[in-house]
């Protein structure tokens, strides 16, 4: 699964460290996020979305459906 | 407000709680593995190594948790539970064939007396899985989880 975190942080001005605080997660699982390395569950997808105020599915892209 | 304060001063608690008592298991072990294995010898050094090893890999976990907590951060979220169990899952497997390779071979590698030889292979059998799933546990915090149905 591919993300657009990265990208929304940078256009929101948020560190990974501000995101982390605002989803109630580590730091590390934001690193891990934005390399593509865990698929979140869908609760944290939602909180994710919601702190860049979009739709799931504009922020995690599924490579294959 | 006051709840989610609450939650974290008694999940503090419990962390505080399982440190310091892995701590103490760990110094009664050494004072056990040390204090038993008289005159020391290549396989007890090995052993108090094998000891250090985890005592450092407790406190490399110890103070990432830590930081997190310092800078704000969660602790512990889903995707460190998740590697704990994964870690724990694999251990476990891991475990399964090391034990079967000690009792199977080790018993008849290490030249010492009986008593001795049963001891060590207990000491490295137990030190040996708590070994692998730190590892396994460090590897896949480092390494990430890719995919759920991935074994």
């Amino acid at each position: 699964m591919k993300t657009r975190i990265k990208e929304l942080r940078a256009r929101d001005n948020l560190t990974q460290v501000d995101l982390a605080r605002k989803v109630g997660v580590r730091r590390e699982t934001i690193v891990f996020l934005e390399k593509g390395k865990y698929n979140p569950s869908l609760k944290m997808a939602y909180d994710i979305s919601r702190v860049f105020k979009m739709k799931i599915e504009d922020v995690f892209i599924l490579d294959q459906v | 407000m006051l709840e989610i304060n609450n939650t974290k001063m008694k999940r503090r608690k419990i962390d505080s709680f399982w440190f310091l008592a892995s701590a103490v298991v760990l110094t009664l072990l050494a004072y056990w593995l040390y204090s038993t294995l008289q005159p020391l010898h290549l396989w007890a050094y090995v052993l108090l190594g094998a000891l250090a090893v985890i005592a450092g890999f407790q406190l490399y976990f110890g103070i990432e948790a830590f930081k997190n907590e310092k800078l704000g951060l969660e602790p512990h979220d889903e995707l460190s539970k998740r590697i704990k169990e994964r870690a724990a899952a694999k251990a476990f497997k891991f475990s399964i064939l090391m034990w079967l390779f000690a009792l199977i071979f080790f018993i008849d590698l290490v030249p010492i007396e009986s008593f001795r030889v049963v001891k060590m292979v207990v000491a490295f059998g137990m030190l040996g899985m708590v070994l692998i799933y730190l590892i396994t546990w460090f590897y896949l915090s480092k390494a990430g989880i890719h995919n759920e149905n991935e074994n």
